[in-house]
């Protein structure tokens, strides 16, 4: 009986034992091998680094810089903190010395050093405080902060790499390469200009690195193993060439403090091909650290800015009027023998001089808005619209920067006779910068509309992709561009940037232009004291090698564009003379 | 007799087999315990691919047109100026 009993005890128990068994091995098999595998499987996601940017000669516009996250584990340190209760302030005061002095291009007071301390300090402590596992305590912190913390040899302290945009050349081309920050889920994003425009192909693709470790944290040789190599973003080769960029923003930073202008911008852009060689404006700001500047100087004013071009779209109407047939180089203006009346307004020369039996190259010449008015009655409201549309004003370049916009074109039928007349002349239109230099270069290249274009070459580890030249329009027959290039090489000649040309030491060069004085419109009429300034040309005039508009904001020493934009294209082109080693043709 | 072989047959195995369980356990044990050198390498990895970054970072700095233009001078670079253009003619 009792061995019975001993059985029956032996035997349930092994039975509840073998249930245990297989709640365990079966039931729960694919829990606990999760968990397990779990503890024992380490996964680290890797960075794939951003892509570079390079100036065409392979020097680098925007690359990588390694940065840390420093992070604290507050579990860790809790240990500590009971056993000395000043342990977590001490600490705190420790990394806050060392990451208030991390920015050195800010120079701070005594007083705001002290309160800056104070307050990372305090956030500091409050993280420490938190009941957490980890905790961040600052981004893309440098090298040598690293350094620093690390010397203090702090328990919990840890630190993960990532990766900080570089920008060497600094402020130089700001406005064209943008920056980068982080978006809303703190993650690297691009803002304006390329570093916008290529986002996609810039950012690198995350890998993974997964592995057993054993209990000491040392990986397993003959454990489960899986890597995925993370990938570098495209890099981004461009047409600009870091020494035209150079010298244009040397020459333009210089007229912007000789004519005491609001604001300068330059582009120069290869009439053949729309590659841009150089695009700069003034006031820029520094990309590498982009929060200490207001947003407005973050906009590139040559390609979103809008303004009445004034002169220099007098070369787009009468290169319309001449390929229409309607006038000719020679054509005599029968009403340039004064001011012309016209819907309640008075439209005067810039001079109020007046030549009667002025030709088509006359006007050009001496830049006279009478004898533009002819032309623009002689094309017609219809064929004017027609030829802007062909030019495609109104419309974005479709250059490769973010945020590029055109200011519209009013519809056909709001056009009435004052329109067409000041359009004739410039104003009363809007454009941009970049459209003037796409028309200007269609004059130069023979009657192609180019797509203008920053990046030449897009590569990555596996292919390589040529940007080519991208025919937009065309505007204009050969002949007719060849008869406005000859018009606008005598308007350097004889009109008024001549004396310019012969100061700035480029008189033995064929070089064709249109200065622009264009009156700003401030709240419904025109301020006499403010003007855009400007000059669009191009060089040598025979074989074109580039194609440069300058453009000065409100200049207060002349508000003439001969006497401001002028000077500064010749003092470019002069350079560019000797960069390219091209030879006098006059 | 034949128990003997039998016998004999089985210590043979064994002590054949010995040393095998012996070398796996070994070299299982070693495979495990190598984490620590693949981690020194892998932070030896770690640490190069980070000086590379850092130098090429100084590279581009001082390479930038910025640098290079302050230092030009010092090197005896100057802008280049009264450019004559020859027509091909030479006359010495």
């Amino acid at each position: 009986m009792r061995f019975t009993v001993i059985r029956f005890v032996y035997f349930i128990t092994v039975f509840l034992i073998t249930l245990r068994l297989a709640y365990w091995q079966i039931l729960s098999a694919d829990d606990l091998s999760a968990l397990a595998e779990g503890q024992r499987l380490f996964t680290r996601k890797v960075l794939g680094q951003r892509g570079k940017i390079f100036f065409s000669d392979g020097s680098v516009l925007a690359s990588n810089e390694p940065a840390f996250l420093v992070y604290v584990e507050p579990k860790v340190i809790k240990k500590f903190a009971e056993k000395d209760p000043s342990y977590l302030k001490s600490y705190s005061k420790k990394i806050a010395l060392s990451l208030a002095d991390s920015d050195l291009t800010t120079t701070l007071s005594e007083e705001e050093r002290f309160n800056k301390i104070r307050s990372i300090e305090n956030d500091i402590f409050e993280k420490l405080n938190k009941d957490l596992y980890w905790v961040s305590l600052g981004k893309k912190v440098s090298m040598e902060v690293k350094k620093k913390l690390e010397e203090l040899n702090l328990e919990g302290l840890g630190f993960d790499q990532e990766t900080n945009r570089l920008y060497p050349e600094g402020s130089s081309s700001a406005h064209l390469v943008g920056f980068v920050a982080s978006d809303v889920y703190g993650a690297d994003k691009g803002y304006f200009g390329l570093e916008g425009f290529y986002d996609g192909e810039l950012k690198g693709k995350k890998g993974l690195l997964s592995m057993e470790k054993d209990a000491l944290g040392l990986p397993i040789l003959i454990g489960k193993f899986f890597s995925k190599e993370p990938k570098e973003g495209k890099a981004l080769i461009l047409s600009l060439d870091r020494t035209v960029q150079h010298l244009v923003e040397e020459k333009l930073k210089n007229g912007l403090e000789r004519y005491g202008a609001k604001g300068a911008s330059a582009l120069v852009m290869e009439p053949k091909t729309g590659n841009i060689l150089a695009m700069a404006a003034f006031p820029n700001y520094d990309p590498n650290t982009p929060s200490k500047f207001e947003k407005e100087y973050f906009k590139n004013p040559l390609t979103v800015d809008g303004y009445e071009p004034g002169s220099t779209f007098k070369i787009l109407v009468m290169a319309a009027a001449i390929n229409e047939g309607v006038v000719g180089p020679e054509t005599i203006c029968d009403s340039c023998g004064g001011p012309i009346q016209l819907g309640g307004y008075t439209i005067r020369t810039w001079n109020n001089k007046y030549n009667p039996n002025s030709t088509m190259t006359d006007v050009i010449i001496h830049s006279d808005n009478t004898g533009m008015v002819f032309v623009g009655k002689k094309l017609g409201i219809e064929k004017m619209y027609q030829y802007l549309t062909n030019f495609r004003i109104g419309f974005p370049t479709g250059i490769d920067l973010q945020d590029e916009q055109s200011p519209p074109l009013r519809a056909k039928k709001d056009w009435s006779e004052i329109d067409l007349a000041t359009a004739s002349f410039g104003q009363g239109i809007s454009v941009t910068a970049t459209q003037i230099v796409r028309a200007a270069a269609a004059i130069a290249n023979g009657g192609n509309l180019l797509e203008p274009h920053l990046v030449s070459i897009i590569k990555d580890d596996k292919k390589t992709y040529q940007v080519k030249p991208r025919v937009q329009a065309t505007p204009i027959t050969p002949q007719t561009a060849q008869a406005i290039k000859e018009m606008m090489v005598k308007a350097v000649d004889e009109g008024e940037a001549k004396f310019a040309k012969k100061l700035y030491g480029v008189a033995s060069y064929k070089i064709a232009g249109k200065t622009g004085t264009a009156q700003i419109p401030v709240a419904g009429h025109y301020d006499p004291n403010k003007t855009i300034a400007s000059f669009v040309g191009f060089a040598p005039a025979d074989n074109p090698k580039f194609v440069m508009l300058v453009r000065y904001d409100q200049p207060t020493s002349s508000p003439y564009g001969s006497e401001t934009a002028a000077p500064t294209f010749f003092e470019i082109a002069k350079e560019l003379f000797t960069y390219y080693g091209i030879p006098p043709n006059e | 007799m034949i128990i003997s072989i039998r016998r004999k047959f089985i210590i043979i195995l064994f002590l054949l087999l010995i040393p095998f369980i012996v070398l796996e356990i070994w070299s299982f044990n070693r495979l495990s315990t190598l984490g620590e050198q693949i981690n020194k390498l892998a932070e030896t990895h770690q640490a190069l691919i980070l000086e590379n970054q850092i130098l090429e970072t100084e590279i581009s700095k001082n390479s930038s047109l910025n640098e290079v233009s302050k230092k030009a001078p010092l090197f005896g670079f100057e802008k280049p100026a009264n450019i004559e253009y020859f027509n091909g003619k030479l006359n010495w």
